[in-house]
């Protein structure tokens, strides 16, 4: 079963189209805001970039995993007397 | 319970094909695990079947992680790029993989060490795990099984929202877990610039993830200062909670978006749930619909005047901009009516343009929004058309075109649950209805 309602009458659209305008304070507002944004998006990426820097060039230079050779046929020969 | 997962945010700002995405990703994994093969060969040196695997295996699951976690960041980016929905499944199937990988690189290595030193696996796995960052590294793959065990379909509906969230998030821990080791890896030792530049891309993607999921909306609650004003029964266990802040244009929130809500009270301020806003933002209010679906949904049902809020977001691209055809068919189905109501009122309506509404409910008397849908209606010469309970021909592609004739003239926007979603999704295709004019939200947990 389904119901259908429906009406004809004006349109939102205006409204909705006036009520999305921003005035020029709310804009200095959203523009002080994107500074504050900006500021802090800045400061993350520097620091940001200090501790990977920090990270990178404190890193072992030597792999501690690498696997060693394996015992060669010199190595466990017992010496000749 | 979480009711949503949403779609694209539309906020303004720079964004790219979800396809350029994808690729751009695969390539520098590409380029990531061919490098475990350069290396050996520029070295005048072969790399046997287990080796190769365990370096191949262990570059990709590294680079899989930061993927991971980059996905996930709320990186507006990407949410506008790709929508938080695909992240989400994008994200799941990493998961999976790069478990897969990690596994597969542990015992790759543990069992060319093995044979390297002629030892037994049990051995090898002894000496392995006495080397440095390895213990720490292990605990941090054991973490991660356990959070991919929990996040499996069936271990993720006997759990709480609230439970599986919170355990998520010590994904962040296991990875940091095995940061030490990715860099003292054999492929990245001897090349100095390369430990700097994974590091580079591990502090940057963590950074991404702090400043977009921990330090954007402490920034936003402290400018906008919301706080519930008032709750309003609309079903049984729905309610509508209007929030009302300072400065709420600055957001430039638009119907059909979502934000992710943490409500400051001894129960739920730890998690955030994504709630679409269920009427138009305006400078002063916002408002949210919540079906009680969990635990967390169910005490918001009768949360306090003036508890405060953060909101995260807004998010998703369910958008009125996203329009393409002067027409517009909305449906709905079940509490998928938030963002739809919202949309109802304030989608852009010139009067030779027709705006209907197609809301599946279980009967007329647990509509959610009725009267607004039909104050809405009388007011902008729209129409709902309301689809009971089992009737399952109006939503076929023919019962679609049926009542809908010009249907494939239309943009279609949708939300509702997945069951439902999906047959619709489907039998639109079935009609031919252009995927350019699908525009979908689906929520689940």
């Amino acid at each position: 079963m389904t119901t259908t309602t429906a009406a004809s009458a004006p349109t939102l659209s205006d409204q909705v189209a006036s009520a999305s305008q921003v005035a020029p304070s709310q804009r200095a507002h959203a523009a002080t805001r994107r500074g504050v944004r900006t500021k802090l998006s800045a400061a993350v990426l520097v620091a940001a970039t200090a501790f990977g820097f920090l990270f990178g060039f404190t890193a072992p230079s030597v792999s501690p995993v690498t696997p060693p050779a394996p015992p060669s046929a010199a190595a466990v020969s017992t010496p000749a007397p | 319970m979480s009711q949503r997962v949403g779609v694209r945010a539309s906020s303004p700002g720079s964004r790219a094909r979800p396809e350029t995405v994808l690729v751009t990703m695969s390539v520098v994994g590409f380029l990531l695990a061919v490098w475990p093969i350069i290396l050996p060969l520029t070295r005048g040196q072969g790399l046997p079947l287990l080796p190769f695997l365990a370096h191949v295996c262990g570059m990709l699951a590294g680079y899989g992680v930061l993927v991971l976690v980059a996905l996930m960041s709320r990186w507006p980016f990407l949410e506008r790029s790709v929508g938080s929905d695909q992240l989400a499944r994008w994200h799941s199937a990493a998961g999976r993989t790069v478990l897969t990988l990690i596994l597969v690189h542990a015992w790759a290595a543990t069992q060319a060490w093995a044979n390297v030193r002629g030892e037994s696996i049990a051995a090898a796995l002894r000496d392995v795990l006495g080397m440095r960052g390895l213990i720490a590294a292990t605990v941090g793959t054991i973490v991660l099984i356990v959070i991919a065990i929990l996040s499996a379909r069936a271990a993720r509906r006997a759990l709480k929202y609230e439970t599986w969230h919170g355990l998520h998030l010590l994904a962040y821990v296991a990875v940091a877990l095995s940061f030490l080791h990715q860099l003292a890896g054999p492929d990245l030792t001897g090349h100095r610039w390369l430990q700097v530049g994974w590091a580079l891309a591990y502090t940057h993607v963590f950074a991404l993830a702090v400043r977009h999921r921990f330090l954007a909306p402490l920034s936003l609650a402290r400018r906008h200062r919301l706080r519930v004003v008032s709750i309003e029964p609309e079903a049984p266990g729905v309610v509508s909670i209007v929030v009302s802040g300072e400065h709420l244009d600055e957001l430039r929130a638009e119907s059909g978006q979502f934000f992710r809500w943490r409500f400051l009270t001894p129960d739920t301020w730890w998690t955030a749930h994504p709630f679409s806003l269920s009427a138009p933002p305006t400078n002063s209010t916002l408002r949210l619909t919540v079906k009680s679906l969990g635990d967390g949904s169910r005490l918001l049902q009768s949360i306090d005047i003036g508890t405060w809020v953060i909101a995260e977001g807004p998010y998703g691209a369910m958008t009125a901009d996203r329009r393409t055809r002067p027409h517009v068919l909305l449906v709905a189905g079940g509490v998928g009516i938030t963002p739809m109501r919202s949309l109802f009122e304030s989608m852009p309506l010139d009067e030779d343009q027709d705006l209907l509404l197609l809301y599946k409910v279980a009967d007329l008397e647990s509509a959610v929004f009725r009267e607004e849908l039909e104050w809405i209606a009388r007011g902008r010469g729209a129409r709902v058309h309301y689809v009971f309970g089992g009737d399952r021909d109006s939503l076929s592609a023919s019962g679609l075109l049926e009542l809908v004739p010009d249907l494939l003239e239309r943009d279609v926007y949708m939300c509702g649950p997945p069951g439902m979603s999906d047959a619709v999704r489907g039998q639109l295709a079935l009609a031919g209805l252009p995927a350019m004019q699908l525009h979908e939200e689906r929520f689940a947990f």
